[in-house]
């Protein structure tokens, strides 16, 4: 039986760690919701949101978790925080202008990142996390044979579909390497057993992307971030669209932050 | 879209019904675990008409005897992380449970172990089956496992848009097994979405009888 809490010396280095994969998620996650009504299909509508509903669900969990050991309550830790002190990467920021194919390579994106961020916690020696991230890794599985089949559908579509989603992919990929951006004390949490370790996670990445793009005939061009890269999203130094986001998403909770829901 | 909107008037026709319920005298009943599971037994998952404990979802029931009272503690294990019946779920339990003599209820849903089909009784597949819901034989091929590994990611193979008298769907997915009508039996049916009325559940289509049918998801 493993402790409810996460070894002291740990804390501060998982809060952050866990923050960013809740962060991005609570982001994508409102930004989906944007297609709710207004998915070119119904079954797209009713698919964007429960992938809302999924993403956003995920995020309240893992809000809660860090909630057992940080003091503060889930929705004052999902809305009352400074922009500063989110942790999302910016590609989970970026609004796509009800453009279908800028909506997909952004989940896609993200999808497949995500598979491989939650098998590092599959694997992890705290319980409650291992428990959580088997259980989000199971639902993540259906989010990403999603995009890929979009992928494939857009790329193989007409000159429109694959040129609008070749444009798509090309502007997010730079932002998509945001999410490697590392968060303080990732080699701690793994010699302490509490994430695992993935040297080649970007490369792994970058194959599972290529499989996708190959089979919808688009190209892709990502890099890794530079370890030079000045720091961003992770560190709370986020894009301007990020303000406006931010403020649509905790506005209700700001009209009165102590009220009881 | 029959199927799509049913369940939720069932669950608020369901709440209204047990908001009327007189409450019994509290501490007049000894509780007993039997009973408990009982009254758990007897509340319906508020999106199908299954019930919690047919469903796998009561992990845990705890009863600790207090002076002024017995104290029910429930784990329960959401079937999907974000599901929004969560608070519904925890206020049916309460309110049962008080009804029935608790004292205080205290209502806990946790992660572990994680909840898969293959947790779904027999009895309760064949509610399922009835009311028109397929589950998968086998079962949990994700939730239920250790592992999380990206290769057992289903496949969801895009369907061209012209032709077919389906043209609507998406995937011609590739299911672990057969997926068998519930309707009429067989097993000619195709994904339309794995996204259907709840979390839980996915949109199907049969070829024979032309039914539109909806599956527990295959997690």
């Amino acid at each position: 039986m493993s402790a409810a809490t996460p070894p002291p010396a740990v804390i501060p280095a998982l809060t952050e760690y866990l923050l960013a994969l809740a962060d991005d998620k609570f982001f994508l996650g409102h930004l989906d919701s944007d297609w709710t009504g207004l998915a070119p299909l119904l079954e797209e509508d009713i698919a964007f949101s429960s992938l809302s509903q999924d993403e956003i669900g995920h995020a309240s969990a893992i809000y809660q978790l860090i909630a057992t050991w940080d003091g503060r309550s889930a929705d004052r830790i999902a809305f009352g925080r400074a922009p500063g002190q989110y942790r999302c990467a910016s590609i989970t920021t970026i609004e796509d202008d009800f453009d279908w194919a800028t909506a997909i390579a952004r989940r896609w994106f993200c999808d497949h990142f995500d598979a491989l961020r939650l098998q590092r916690l599959c694997g992890s020696n705290f319980a409650p996390l291992k428990a959580l991230a088997t259980r989000i890794a199971a639902e993540e599985r259906i989010h990403a044979a999603h995009s890929d089949a979009w992928i494939v559908r857009l790329g193989k579509g007409n000159a429109d579909s694959r040129g609008r989603l070749q444009a798509a992919v090309d502007r997010l990929s730079t932002p998509a390497a945001d999410l490697f951006e590392p968060t303080p004390g990732v080699s701690d949490l793994e010699a302490a057993g509490v994430i695992l370790s993935d040297p080649r996670m970007f490369e792994r990445w970058k194959e599972s992307l290529e499989r996708v793009a190959a089979a919808g005939g688009i190209s892709l061009r990502v890099s890794p971030r530079a370890a030079s890269a000045p720091p961003a999203g992770r560190a709370g130094r986020h894009q301007p669209g990020f303000a406006a986001v931010h403020a649509e998403l905790s506005e209700v909770f700001q009209l009165e932050p102590d009220a009881a829901w | 879209m029959r199927l799509l909107l049913q369940p939720d008037e069932t669950a608020k026709r369901r709440r209204n019904k047990q908001r009327g319920r007189p409450r019994r005298e509290r501490g007049a009943t000894m509780l007993t675990r039997d009973r408990v599971m009982n009254v758990l037994q007897g509340i319906d998952d508020p999106e199908m008409p299954i019930s919690i404990i047919e469903l796998g979802i009561v992990d845990d029931v705890r009863i600790e005897t207090r002076t002024d009272g017995d104290a029910v503690h429930v784990r329960l294990l959401p079937t999907f992380v974000g599901c929004p019946a969560l608070d519904l779920l925890r206020e049916m339990v309460e309110e049962r449970l008080r009804a029935s003599g608790a004292q205080a209820v205290h209502v806990e849903f946790v992660f572990d172990p994680p909840w898969s089909v293959s947790r779904i009784s027999q009895a309760g597949r064949e509610r399922l089956e009835r009311f028109g819901i397929a589950v998968p034989q086998r079962g949990g091929q994700g939730g239920g496992a250790s592992t999380c590994q990206a290769a057992s990611r289903p496949a969801l193979v895009p369907l061209s848009r012209s032709g077919g008298e389906d043209a609507g769907a998406l995937y011609e997915a590739q299911e672990s097994e057969p997926v068998r009508c519930p309707l009429c039996g067989s097993e000619q049916t195709t994904l339309h979405s794995p996204f259907g009325p709840t979390r839980c559940r996915s949109i199907h289509y049969c070829a024979d009888c032309r039914n539109a049918f909806e599956r527990m998801k295959d997690v």
